[in-house]
């Protein structure tokens, strides 16, 4: 098991909440995260951008119904990125 | 979203709250009996089919398998989530288990068409319904379950 780490680049606010809803679902439309965390198309393309550019998140298009739909996917450097700084936070928070 | 100077407890919270987003997803008020529905349908045809004789049996399998595609896809567009079936850990078993049963009821059919117990083939339909049913059921239920103790 790894050891915990606080990791900047997830814990900022927004990415953390990507990452969290990511770590639950093989992919994830865009659109469909932007709504859960709250925040604008332009804020959430930054996020995953950062994301992206970190090597946690892959980002693929896919044409449907006359539209094109955006999935984003953790990685597994992402998901074990995610995995070390949330023991970091429960060690820090004192829990477990 | 999350407060940049958020505390480590109010952190692990704004975690909870997001993964929440997907649970909700997967619990589909609206269009789950609906899934539920055709995919225990999908399986039934898929399994019931192998009775009958080629090309119907492939027909039936076949069929079953780019309508179960066909049906994963619009609820992925849908819900906006993608979740194999395979994860996580509990819920993988409950897949597994619902996957293992279904190949041994079609693999009974196909002993029974192949000995002309043709009676067989409508009690494997039923059977093949009621376990996708339940099968589907309790998939939502122990991913909702394993996931909220996270």
């Amino acid at each position: 098991m790894r050891a915990p780490v606080f990791d900047p680049v997830i814990h900022a606010p927004g990415r953390l909440q990507i990452c969290a809803i990511l770590t639950e679902v093989d992919q994830a439309e865009f659109a469909m995260v932007r709504d859960a965390v709250e925040v604008s198309d332009s804020v959430m393309s930054k996020h995953v951008k950062q994301l992206e550019e970190a090597g946690y998140v892959a980002v693929s298009k896919v044409a449907a119904g006359g539209r094109q739909r955006t999935w984003l996917k953790l990685t597994s450097q992402g998901r074990a990125a995610f995995k070390t700084h949330v023991a970091e936070l429960t060690r820090l928070a004192g829990i477990g | 979203m999350t407060d940049p100077d958020q505390s480590p407890v109010e952190a692990l919270e704004a975690i909870r709250k997001s993964r929440e987003a997907v649970r909700e997803a997967v619990r589909d008020p609206k269009g789950s009996t609906r899934y539920t529905l055709i995919y225990s349908t999908l399986a039934a045809v898929a399994v019931g089919g192998q009775i009958l004789p080629a090309p119907f049996n492939i027909l039936c399998s076949s069929g079953g398998a780019i309508g179960m595609a066909l049906l994963y896809k619009g609820w992925a567009d849908r819900t906006g989530v993608q979740i194999s079936g395979v994860s996580p850990k509990k819920a993988r078993w409950v897949a597994w288990g619902l996957g293992a049963v279904l190949v041994s009821l079609m693999l009974v059919a196909i002993w029974a068409g192949w000995h002309d117990q043709l009676w067989i083939g409508l009690p494997l339909t039923v059977v093949a319904f009621v376990a996708a049913w339940v099968g589907s059921r309790l998939w939502t239920k122990v991913f909702l379950a394993e996931t909220r103790d996270r």
